[in-house]
């Protein structure tokens, strides 16, 4: 159910920009770590490296005992193949689709019968709190209620690890707390892992097992919350 | 699938547009070709060329911008209605148009001139010929902005009300920005259409002395054994007309960002009466008199007299010949297997071009526009050059459907790309994390999502290859007549009237099935 | 929807392979086809083992794709029937057709024969003056020189030269006679020269340009129809456009292809050209309906003279011609 991810030596240069600068990072199974930073430093673009919507241009990437990818080697698994799920920071809900189908849409893919898929949509719904809105159309819903459809698509999938991109950057203040509780012990209860990208450090300081502090593309500080609580950059932003 | 999708398209778009012209412009090379392009005659034809297109392009990109925005985006009453009307001129045959315009325009006995004093509109004027040419080809800029508008967010311009822009502002501040690249892409087809159209110009430009490129070709392809050098030379330099637009560049938004929004219209409050004058106005003008002028013309026995004995129904009796309704199957198979194909191959040219980043992308994108820039007569040559050895598809169905796949693909292509260039690749991201594949993503994400642009296109191509002329009239072969083909012939033989009855069944089939489309799909599809 | 492309796609591929073994004859025609549809039983049942094979557009196309298929070195087209004398002449001076001397048309004047009988006349256009008589109320004209009376000013339309191969011919011969400066007069009354007959014929029933040049095969249909049009046959002499019947030297099967060439001469077929609203170039044949007798007809003198002199000019012609109309 849970997989480690293990990066190494990991290098992305855009136009000869490096963005990411040979980062090494050791995630354990069912583990929950943060990537910690300003916008900008790199951190969305190692979480997309690892669900391979991006190639490295150096190193590789374990998931569990499978690379799914290897620069040198050339190594390469599609995104679609890695069996991660992500949840973006766009909420990236289809509009053509249902809030039921858009959060079905995983099982779909695998083949699942449809009164299964929609059982079961119906049920991670409901662990979002929303239940009852189903048969909406997502332009029906306001900002939060489809940041927390994409979080459903995401976790329907019972994935080996799950990516979450600023999951809760649109929802407000109380939202915002209620909703990352209820990650945490979602997470907790399953036991996938899962590499979660902010910039707020509250939020990360509450909810991980150990944080990544990035700037410019490069690892700064590597610890659990007790650990990295005082490291000078996060009072600086 | 990405890399073998690139070689698929860039190989199709190839034999199908490119081969037939590089191989009429080999004709073409050789010691004449400067004597021909330096020629005097030559250079006069190309800068008419060159002002008709740019007059054209600005006069449809200024009706089918402010149309597409008008129906999508504000409360202007009967836009419904108006949506379907606004493509009329689409979906009369551009030399129907033309001697429609003839009948309406003409100094000493037009229509509108016994109304308004003889002489008062000129059709044979550069103004005259821009206007026609302008009809026709507005649907372009129309089908293209509506789609790409169909997908974006409305709230942005909620957002410039809320902030206390006017109508106007609103349009100008937000809209137009929104739309400028679907504006630009439409106005580059409009452009590259206008330099390679041959039915207006003959008939229009003749009387108002203006010549252009178009003509100047046919007229060496159609009477001297040497005339295909000299042609060809001239249709090179219209090949550099299908390069401009790629010049012309503008900033794309992704709009449909994966934060889905409600639809909602701009009030056009105290603007909304002149508007409405203004659009109606329009509509009677450009759609509906010219359409009554095609129409009216199938009930008469002998065309100007509108005496109530000349009216007859005799001229309908062409309509039971067996060699007409089997042109009109022919034309109906030919069109929707061509808009299909234009469609297909048009839609992964945009896709490659606008979505990934493959090497030479945009090449391609920019080769397939060549064959629109490209009067039929010289493409249908080149056909008949190409496809004699070793395969000879000459007579045969499958030149016809690649003439005008080749001749319209550019059109689906460019609707396709705008709708695509809208949309955010997060969209495709999230069902990548979600497990799909290729051919999922496209069956359930894009394809889904730029509906409104592959309907768009699809039309687009149907449309003109439905009643194609020129080339149909070069490559039909025994037993493969069009409506185009017919159409001509019995204006050729059988005088003015009986022509009209095609020009008039083409229209009030087109639109039937345009109705019956949006009734059974509940409104969801149609033009 | 799948199933609806595959059927068509079937369809289609079934529609072009009915080879039944017979020899093909390739016919590139531009005779009316209403013509072709009362000659094509004739043609069948005198030739069972052939199947005909007909390429039936304006003489204009037929020329862009013979050209085309020239260039390309594989001509399809076994015999060519089209109403472009000139064009004929620079195909017969390229040594491009096959010489018949067909004893069917010996009565063909000698005029209206290549010398070396590359090609023959089969059928007669003329391009005479309509008038509509409702909407032109001054004195008729009774030549083509009267048409630069003043009287005629923004009344009048011909086709256009450059884009039709029967005004080219009549331009052509009006410019010998009379000289360019007959054509500063017409441009003088504003005459508009724009697409081909049919486009003569519109404007001249809509009254736009009452008066028109135009071929008399066009009019005859529509003055039995009641279109208010006198037909006026020039003094000065009427244009013939004789419209010639070759054989390509490339035709896999002359022999048959010269069969076929001496039927065209017969009585029966030349009787169906008529009935097209053409002339025969046979003298005994009788005219179409609703026209003169040939005999009455007065036209221009046409002799191979004068198909040479306008082969060799023809660009000249055309430019010479765009430039007046071009100018103010």
């Amino acid at each position: 159910m849970s997989s480690t991810v293990t990066l190494s030596c990991l290098r992305k240069i855009y136009d000869g920009n490096h963005v990411v600068k040979g980062i090494d990072l050791a995630v354990a199974g069912g583990e929950f770590v943060s990537l910690l930073g300003a916008s900008g430093c790199g951190k969305t673009t190692v979480l997309r490296l690892v669900a391979g919507l991006e190639t490295p241009d150096e190193g590789s990437i374990d998931v569990g005992e499978r690379c799914v990818c290897d620069a040198a080697l050339g190594t390469w698994v599609p995104p679609e193949d890695r069996r991660i799920g992500m949840v973006f920071q766009s909420y990236a809900v289809w509009p053509h689709m249902s809030v039921l189908d858009n959060v079905a849409y995983p099982l779909r893919v695998r083949g699942e019968r449809r009164p299964e898929r929609r059982a079961r949509a119906g049920e991670v719904l409901a662990l979002v709190g929303l239940g009852d809105l189903g048969a909406r159309r997502p332009a029906q819903l306001s900002g939060g209620q489809q940041q927390r459809v994409a979080l459903a698509r995401g976790l329907i999938m019972e994935p080996d690890v799950l990516l979450l991109d600023e999951p809760l950057s649109n929802l407000d203040a109380k939202l915002r707390i209620r909703m990352r509780r209820d990650i945490r012990r979602i997470q907790q209860e399953t036991g996938f892992t899962v590499i979660y990208v902010t910039h707020d450090q509250d939020e990360a300081l509450e909810i991980s097992d150990r944080l990544v502090i990035m700037d410019a593309g490069e690892i700064l500080a590597l610890g659990t919350p007790a650990e990295v609580r005082d490291h000078p950059f996060l009072s600086t932003t | 699938m990405s890399r073998l999708g690139f070689w698929v398209a860039a190989a199709l778009v190839v034999i199908v547009g490119i081969l037939p012209l590089a191989r009429v412009a080999w004709e073409g090379a050789g010691d004449g070709w400067w004597d021909v392009v330096l020629d005097e005659e030559s250079r006069s034809a190309l800068v008419a060329t060159l002002k008709l297109a740019l007059a054209t392009t600005a006069l449809a990109l200024l009706i089918g911008g402010a149309f597409a925005w008008l129906s999508m985006r504000t409360d202007l009453p009967g836009r419904r209605v108006l949506r379907t009307l606004l493509t009329v001129p689409y979906i009369v045959p551009p030399y129907i148009s033309a001697v429609a315009w003839i009948n309406l325009a003409n100094p000493q006995v037009g229509l509108l001139n016994v109304l308004l004093g003889e002489g008062v509109l000129n059709v044979y004027s550069f103004g005259g010929l821009t206007w026609v040419l302008a009809l026709s080809f507005y649907p372009y800029v129309l089908l293209t902005v509506r789609a790409a508008l169909e997908n974006s967010d409305p709230a942005l311009e909620d957002a410039a009300r809320m902030s206390g822009a006017g109508t106007w502002r609103v349009f100008r501040d937000v809209s137009l920005p929104l739309m400028r690249p679907a504006l630009a892409t439409s106005g580059g087809l409009v452009f590259m259409a206008t330099a390679s159209a041959y039915g207006a110009p003959a008939l229009l430009g003749a009387p108002a002395r203006i010549d252009v490129l178009s003509t100047r070709i046919y007229e060496s392809l159609t009477s001297d054994l040497d005339g295909l050098r000299q042609a060809s030379a001239l249709a090179t330099l219209l090949f550099g007309f299908a390069l401009v637009p790629l010049l012309v560049r503008a900033r794309r938004h992704a709009v449909v960002s994966g934060k889905a929004s409600r639809p909602s219209v701009v009030r056009l409050g105290r603007a909304r009466f002149p508007v409405v004058l203004g659009v109606w106005s329009f509509v009677l003008i450009a759609v509906v008199l010219p359409a009554l002028a095609v129409c009216g013309t199938a009930f008469f026995r002998i065309a100007g007299d509108f005496s109530f004995d000349n009216l007859t129904s005799e001229n309908f009796n062409v309509l039971q010949r067996r060699e007409i309704r089997d042109a009109l199957l022919t034309s109906v198979g030919l069109a929707v297997g061509a808009a299909t194909v234009a469609v297909v191959l048009g839609g992964l040219v945009a896709f490659l071009a606008i979505k990934t980043r493959h090497r030479g992308r945009g090449l391609v994108f920019g080769l397939s526009a060549i064959p629109l820039a490209t009067p039929g007569t010289v493409l249908a040559i080149g056909l008949i050059l190409l496809w004699t050895r070793p395969i000879d598809l000459r007579n045969t169905v499958w030149i016809m459907l690649i003439a005008y796949v080749a001749k319209y693909v550019a059109l689906a292509a460019r609707a396709i790309g705008e709708g695509l260039g809208t949309i955010d690749d997060v969209l495709s991201d999230a069902a990548r994390m979600s497990g799909a594949g290729g051919w999922l993503r496209l069956r359930t994400i894009w394809v889904p999502l730029v509906l409104p642009s592959i309907v768009a296109g699809w039309f687009l191509v149907f449309m003109p290859s439905f009643s194609e002329l020129t080339m149909s009239l070069i490559l039909a072969g025994p037993g493969l007549d069009t409506i185009g083909t017919r159409m001509w012939e019995l204006q050729e033989y059988e005088g003015p009237t009986a022509a009209s009855v095609l020009a008039t069944v083409v229209l009030g089939l087109v639109i039937t099935s345009n109705i019956v489309l949006r009734v059974v799909s509940r409104g969801r599809y149609g033009i | 929807m799948r199933r609806l492309l595959i059927l068509l796609v079937v369809g289609l591929f079934a529609g072009c392979g009915d080879d039944d073994g017979k020899t093909e004859v390739w016919i590139y025609s531009s005779i009316y086809p209403q013509v072709i549809e009362r000659l094509e039983p004739k043609l069948d049942a005198a030739f069972p083992d052939v199947r005909f094979r007909w390429f039936q557009k304006g003489s204009e196309q037929i020329a862009a794709r013979l050209n085309a298929e020239f260039a390309s070195g594989d001509v399809n087209c076994d015999l060519l029937m089209t109403s472009d004398p000139f064009y004929y002449a620079q195909l017969a001076e390229r040594g491009l057709l096959l010489p018949y001397e067909s004893p069917q048309a010996a009565s063909v004047p000698v005029g209206m024969r290549a010398n070396d009988h590359a090609f023959t006349t089969v059928r007669v256009p003329v391009m005479v003056i309509a008038v509509n008589h409702e909407r032109f109320k001054g004195a008729l004209p009774a030549s083509f020189r009267d048409l630069v009376d003043r009287r005629f000013d923004g009344k009048l339309s011909m086709g256009d030269p450059l884009k039709s191969g029967t005004n080219f011919t009549t331009v052509a011969a009006l410019s010998r006679k009379y000289g360019w400066d007959y054509f500063q007069g017409l441009r003088k009354n504003d005459i508009i020269a724009a697409g081909g007959n049919s486009a003569v014929l519109h404007r001249l029933e809509t009254g736009e340009r009452p008066v028109g040049i135009v071929l008399l095969e066009n009019l005859l249909p529509r003055l039995a129809k009641g279109a208010p049009i006198t037909v006026v046959y020039p003094t000065d002499g009427a244009v013939p456009v004789p419209s010639p019947i070759a054989i390509l030297k490339s035709s896999p099967h002359p022999e048959l292809a010269r069969r076929v060439y001496d039927l065209f001469f017969s009585t029966e077929v030349q009787a169906s050209i008529v009935s097209g609203h053409m002339y025969s170039p046979l003298p005994e044949a009788a005219p179409p309906v609703g026209a003169r007798a040939w005999k009455d007809v007065p036209l221009y003198p046409w002799n191979a003279e004068f198909v040479e002199t306008v082969r060799k000019d023809r660009d000249a012609i055309k430019r010479r011609f765009r430039e007046i109309m071009k100018g103010g």
